[in-house]
C-alpha cells in the first residue's frame, strides 16, 4: 500500500528487503513505486480503505499483505504454505493485550467494541496478514468494510468486530512474524506527515 | 443464592477468615438478604436467570475428579468427567487446576451458538512458543506439519466446544496424537492443523491468575 511520499519510500525499502530473502511477485496498491506491478485505487485517507478492500484488489489466490514499514529478514514461505494447506488466514496477536487492548483506537469505538463483543478480546495485528481467496475470507473482508465505516478510523477494532461475525480458519503466528526478528515493523514510518 | 461479583468484596468464610473475592467470580451465598443488598448496591449480579441465557445442552467436562464448582451449579450445567470428549451439544472442557475467569463462560457459549465458530480456546502465552514444548522428536514432527514453530499454542486446560462433525474429528485426532506423546498441547496443535476447524482464539485472561 503506498499513499504519499513516505509510504512510497518505505514500500521501496520493504520490497528490497523482501527480495533479499524471498522470490515472490509483488503488487503495490495506490501510487506507483518504480516499475513495480501496480493497482491504482483511490483512497481519500491513510490507505486503510484500500487495505480492507484487499480481497477484491489482490491479483493473487494466496496473498501476503505487508505494511510498507515492515522489513523482512528471512524466508517467509511457511506463511504461504499454511494457506496452501487450507487455512484461510494467518496473522499475529498484537503485543498490546489486557489493559493496553485497542489503546490506539478512539475511545467511543473502543467502548462500543467491548460492549458489542462482551469480554476481553485477543487483539490481532493487521500489519502482516497472510490470506487466501475463499468465501469465508470474502465474507470477513466485507464485514470488515462495514465495521470500519462506522468510525472510519483505525482498522483493528473493526477487524475484531468483523471476525466475531464472520469466522475464518485462523492460524496464529508469533510476533516474530510482525515486529520481531523475522519481520521487523517500523510502526508509523510510512504515515503521511499530516496524520 | 448464586451471585456474580462485579466488584472486589471480602466475605467471611466458615471458620471466621475473611477472604477477598474478585469481579466475575460466581459465589453461592446462603444469606439471601445479603445477596439482595449486594445486587441493589451493584456489587453483584443475580445469577438466578443466567442459566436461561445459555444455549440448550451445555455441560462441563472436568478432566479430574473433584467437586462441582459453584459457577457450574449456578449455570445449571450438566456434568461429566474424564478425558477430553464431547458429551454435550456445547461442552466446556476444563482442567480444574487452572482457575477459570467466569466472565467468559456465558458470552463464549452464546457466541458459539450465534456465530459459526466451532470452538473457542485461550492461547497459553504471549511469549512462550510451540517451539519450546515437548521432546525434540515431537517438535520435529510438529514442525514438519505446521512448517514453523514460531507460533503461539492453545491452553487446552479450558476449551469451549460446539459439537459438530469438525469438532468430533478434531477430538478424535487429538486423542490419536496424544498417544505416546509427552505434550498434550503440542498434540492439540497438530490435530488442529490437520482438521482446521473454525477456532476463535481467546486471550490468556480467560484463565485468571489469582
Amino acid at each position: 500500500m503506498a499513499y504519499g511520499l513516505r509510504a512510497r519510500q518505505e514500500t521501496e525499502e520493504a520490497i528490497r528487503f523482501l527480495r533479499a530473502h524471498n522470490d515472490l511477485p509483488v503488487t503495490v496498491v495506490g501510487e506507483r513505486v518504480n516499475a513495480l506491478d501496480h493497482i491504482g485505487f483511490g483512497d481519500p485517507g491513510t490507505g486503510r480503505w484500500a487495505k480492507i478492500n484487499l480481497d477484491l484488489l489482490t491479483p493473487y489466490d494466496d496473498t501476503l499483505y505487508l505494511d510498507a514499514d515492515t522489513r523482512i529478514h528471512g524466508d517467509i514461505s511457511a506463511g504461504l504454505r499454511v494457506l496452501a494447506d487450507g487455512w484461510d488466514m494467518a496473522i499475529c496477536p498484537s503485543t498490546k493485550q489486557g489493559t493496553e487492548l485497542l489503546w490506539h483506537v478512539d475511545e467511543a469505538e473502543r467502548k462500543a467494541t467491548f460492549k458489542e463483543l462482551g469480554h476481553d478480546l485477543l487483539q490481532l495485528q493487521g500489519g502482516v496478514i497472510f490470506f487466501r481467496k475463499s468465501p469465508e475470507v470474502h465474507a470477513l473482508f466485507q464485514a470488515w468494510r462495514e465495521e470500519w465505516q462506522r468510525w472510519r478510523d483505525q482498522d483493528q477494532a473493526a477487524l475484531l468486530r468483523a471476525l466475531y461475525r464472520c469466522p475464518v480458519r485462523l492460524w496464529l503466528l508469533d510476533n516474530e512474524w510482525n515486529g520481531g526478528s523475522l519481520i521487523e515493523h517500523r510502526y508509523g514510518a510510512a504515515r503521511r506527515r499530516d496524520e | 443464592m448464586y451471585i456474580k461479583l462485579v466488584k472486589y468484596r471480602r466475605f467471611q468464610e466458615q471458620g471466621g477468615a475473611w477472604v477477598l473475592h474478585y469481579p466475575g467470580e460466581i459465589l453461592n451465598i446462603p444469606n439471601k438478604a445479603l445477596c439482595k443488598d449486594l445486587i441493589k448496591k451493584k456489587v453483584a449480579l443475580d445469577m438466578s436467570t443466567a442459566a436461561s441465557d445459555l444455549p440448550k445442552g451445555c455441560g462441563l467436562l472436568m478432566k479430574r475428579e473433584g467437586p462441582v464448582p459453584p459457577w457450574a451449579t449456578a449455570l445449571e450445567l450438566e456434568m461429566a468427567q474424564g478425558e477430553p470428549r464431547l458429551p454435550f451439544a456445547y461442552t466446556i472442557i476444563w482442567d480444574q487446576h487452572a482457575p477459570i475467569n467466569a466472565e467468559f463462560i456465558n458470552l463464549t457459549l452464546s457466541l458459539l451458538r450465534e456465530r459459526g465458530w466451532d470452538l473457542a480456546v485461550p492461547i497459553y502465552s504471549y511469549v512462550k512458543l510451540a517451539g519450546r514444548l515437548g521432546s525434540t522428536e515431537e517438535r520435529k514432527a510438529t514442525a514438519a506439519l505446521v512448517h514453523d514453530l514460531r507460533v503461539p499454542f492453545y491452553n487446552t486446560d479450558l476449551m469451549f466446544v460446539k459439537r459438530n462433525k469438525r469438532t468430533q474429528t478434531l477430538m478424535a485426532k487429538w486423542a490419536e496424537e496424544r498417544k505416546g506423546t509427552s505434550d498434550d498441547k503440542l498434540a492439540f496443535l497438530r490435530a488442529l492443523y490437520v482438521t482446521k476447524p473454525f477456532i476463535l482464539p481467546l486471550p490468556t485472561i480467560a484463565l485468571r491468575e489469582h
